[in-house]
């Protein structure tokens, strides 16, 4: 597990290694025990990074904040978000936009994640990437999985080392 | 038998899944929409305090929070017996009409009017805000975020928060609105009348001038006749915040109307075996089953269903429009489920047109905007959220802690109506077990025209989405599960 965190963090690394602008959108609901697991990372980050990295905690809503996301003018848009591929609990994977071509236009969002990195990559420059952290459990419920809130603390720590 | 499953249903709020049954000549006949929708919510809620129920009700959905946030709200004004002030009143309903703006136009121009947009034979992938940018042009797309932005920060003025609010508290809102967000508000709402008006114009442009969808939008695939349901105010206008509950029959006569603690006395909710979600019909007329007509208490809410149980609106360019809905339709009470999405587009007028008269009204920065709640008790509160008439019960205990709750929200009430429009179009689209993408996309257009939402149980957002396919004999047994 601790190799595929450090592989994570790793890819991260390079993705942004000449990012100059970043949005960090973390999605998910608060209701939704792991499903937090974005929106929380990103709570974690505000107040401590620079003001070349906007902050926006989307919950379910990811596509209210397109204006505000065309508005920054970012080079590099980072969703953070709960979602099911089949790993374990806590780990996570990224996703570029143009990989979401081969899942089905599908959400439990309004707007389906894909359509939305579409039309962000239509109306931006920016590169699209998805940060997917699986959950144990996203029944009714408030706070994390200990293992998905490990995971999330550990890449909150990376993030701060990372972003610009 | 044969069965057919749509699985996912692409650009619906939460997931679901479509049972279509076929007979031996491979026609249609049954079709079921299966969701899990709000398991354990509302034992969830039971313990909390009373006071948190409207921002842990606006959990549900991020697509509709102010309308549970006020539902709540409203239930909470009612079981601490307090009235809010005028003042109070104005501006949850100002908020109200942000909300239905960036929701009305979500659904529009992202997720069911697309299907005419773009066409309901064009390409699934194509038919959601990309294809409309690609048939419309890019300017237009920036229109629609930008005025969609404009209704989330109107909500964001008054509710603390664009997505999930904060304001509502039982006997009022939490702060008065300041001069200085009067005119911010005043601005956006008055781009948002003209925005309304070239979205209707687009409507008739794309829709209406196109014989081929006005014939769809008649035909007899599209057509249920069922009673209506909505809140109206003191002279029977559309309203989406306050007002009695008024139900026609599918004659269009007035068949009950009734304040919001009198609910349980007129919806009751029938239990099937194959869905989490309830079956609410008329008590007085009773369960028929999933059928249409007088004698059945299948009831419509949402933008046809309120806007037939009115008798217009209460603003001048969305009643010019009304009228001419109904004319070109053929008179009230229209039956079409396609005729959802023009209803829609007049609401959103509605709304704009309503922001702007609350804006400019003198008491809108009145800075008594709350009175005191007395001991808690038990409340009910019903809104119009964008889907249609949304209610929360609320039991409390002497520590105003919650005992009891009871939701039926505005796709439940639509919820048999759904699978009736949902095999009636599957019924005159698919014969001879012949079936094609298109064909299935228009059985789609039946329910996306609701505007469905189903807050789904857990997480899926890509990938590997947990499938089941439940396949039934004709006496509802199951024969067998196939998951992957």
């Amino acid at each position: 597990m601790a190799s595929e965190k450090y592989d994570v963090q790793n890819e991260l690394k390079k993705w942004l290694s000449d990012a100059k602008r970043v949005v960090v959108a973390g999605i998910g609901n608060p209701i939704r025990l792991d499903d937090f697991a974005g929106v929380k990372i990103v709570h974690d980050l505000q107040g401590k990074v620079s003001e070349k990295v906007y902050l926006i905690e989307c919950e379910t809503v990811p596509e209210n904040f397109i204006q505000q996301i065309l508005d920054f003018n970012p080079t590099h848009i980072l969703l953070i978000d709960a979602a099911v591929l089949g790993l374990e609990p806590g780990n996570s994977k990224l996703v570029n936009s143009e990989q979401l071509a081969m899942f089905p236009a599908f959400s439990t969002h309004a707007l389906p994640l894909r359509i939305f990195c579409e039309y962000l990559a239509k109306t931006t420059k920016a590169k699209i990437v998805l940060l997917l952290i699986e959950p144990k459990n996203a029944d009714f419920g408030e706070g994390l999985t200990p293992e998905v809130e490990a995971s999330a603390q550990d890449i909150v720590n990376a993030l701060l080392r990372i972003l610009p | 038998m044969k069965e057919i499953t749509i699985n996912p249903i692409t650009r619906l709020e939460g997931h679901g899944k479509i049972h279509i049954f076929l007979d031996e000549e491979g026609n249609v006949e049954n079709a079921y929409l299966q969701v899990p929708e709000l398991r354990g919510f509302e034992r969830f809620c039971v313990g909390r305090k009373a006071e948190d129920m409207p921002q842990l009700t606006s959990r549900i959905c991020g697509v509709c929070p102010v309308a549970h946030h006020y539902a709540g709200t409203k239930a909470l004004d009612a079981a601490f017996n307090v009235e809010p002030p005028s003042t109070a009143k104005k501006l949850r309903e100002l908020m109200y009409c942000g909300y239905i703006i960036y929701d009305h136009t979500l659904h529009f121009y992202y997720l069911g009017g697309p299907d005419f947009i773009v066409g309901p034979d064009a390409p699934p992938e194509k038919r959601n805000i990309l294809g409309v940018i690609e048939k419309a042009g890019l300017e237009i797309g920036k229109e629609v975020i930008k005025h969609r932005a404009y209704g989330q920060k109107i909500t964001e003025i008054i509710g603390g928060k664009a997505t999930h609010p904060v304001c509502g508290l039982p006997g009022g809102i939490s702060k008065p609105l300041s001069e200085e967000g009067r005119q911010e508000i005043e601005k956006m709402a008055t781009s948002c009348v003209e925005f309304a008006k070239f979205t209707l114009k687009l409507f008739h442009d794309i829709v209406l001038a196109n014989e081929k969808y006005v014939e769809m939008i008649k035909s007899d695939a599209y057509t249920l006749k069922t009673y209506y349901m909505g809140l109206v105010d003191e002279n029977n206008k559309v309203n989406f915040y306050d007002g009695k509950v008024r139900v026609v029959d599918p004659k269009g006569n007035e068949f009950l109307k009734f304040a919001p603690k009198e609910y349980l006395n007129h919806i009751a909710e029938y239990v099937e075996e194959w869905t989490y979600t309830k079956m609410p019909y008329l008590k007085k007329v009773g369960w028929k089953g999933f059928v249409d007509g007088a004698d059945s208490g299948v009831y419509r809410v949402g933008p046809l269903g309120r806007l037939n149980a009115a008798d217009g609106m209460a603003t001048p360019l969305a009643q010019e429009e009304y009228e001419l809905m109904y004319k070109t339709l053929g008179g009230k009470p229209v039956h079409s489920t396609l005729a959802f999405h023009w209803a829609r587009l007049i609401e959103l007028l509605y709304a704009t047109e309503r922001a702007v008269e609350l804006c400019r009204d003198p008491e809108i920065t009145s800075p008594k905007v709350r009175n005191t709640p007395s001991k808690p008790g038990e409340g009910v509160g019903i809104v119009e959220a964008a889907r249609g008439t949304l209610i929360h019960h609320y039991v409390l205990d002497e520590d105003a802690l919650v005992k009891n709750v009871n939701l039926i929200v505005a796709t439940t009430n639509n919820y048999p109506a759904i699978c009736m429009s949902i095999r009636d179009a599957a019924k005159g689209l698919i014969n001879g077990g012949n079936v094609s993408e298109g064909l299935l996309n228009m059985v789609e257009m039946a329910f996306r025209a609701y505007d469905p939402c189903f807050a789904c149980a857990s997480h899926f957002a890509i990938g590997q989405m947990p499938l089941t396919i439940e396949i039934y004999n004709h006496e509802k047994k199951l024969l067998k599960t196939v998951q992957r």
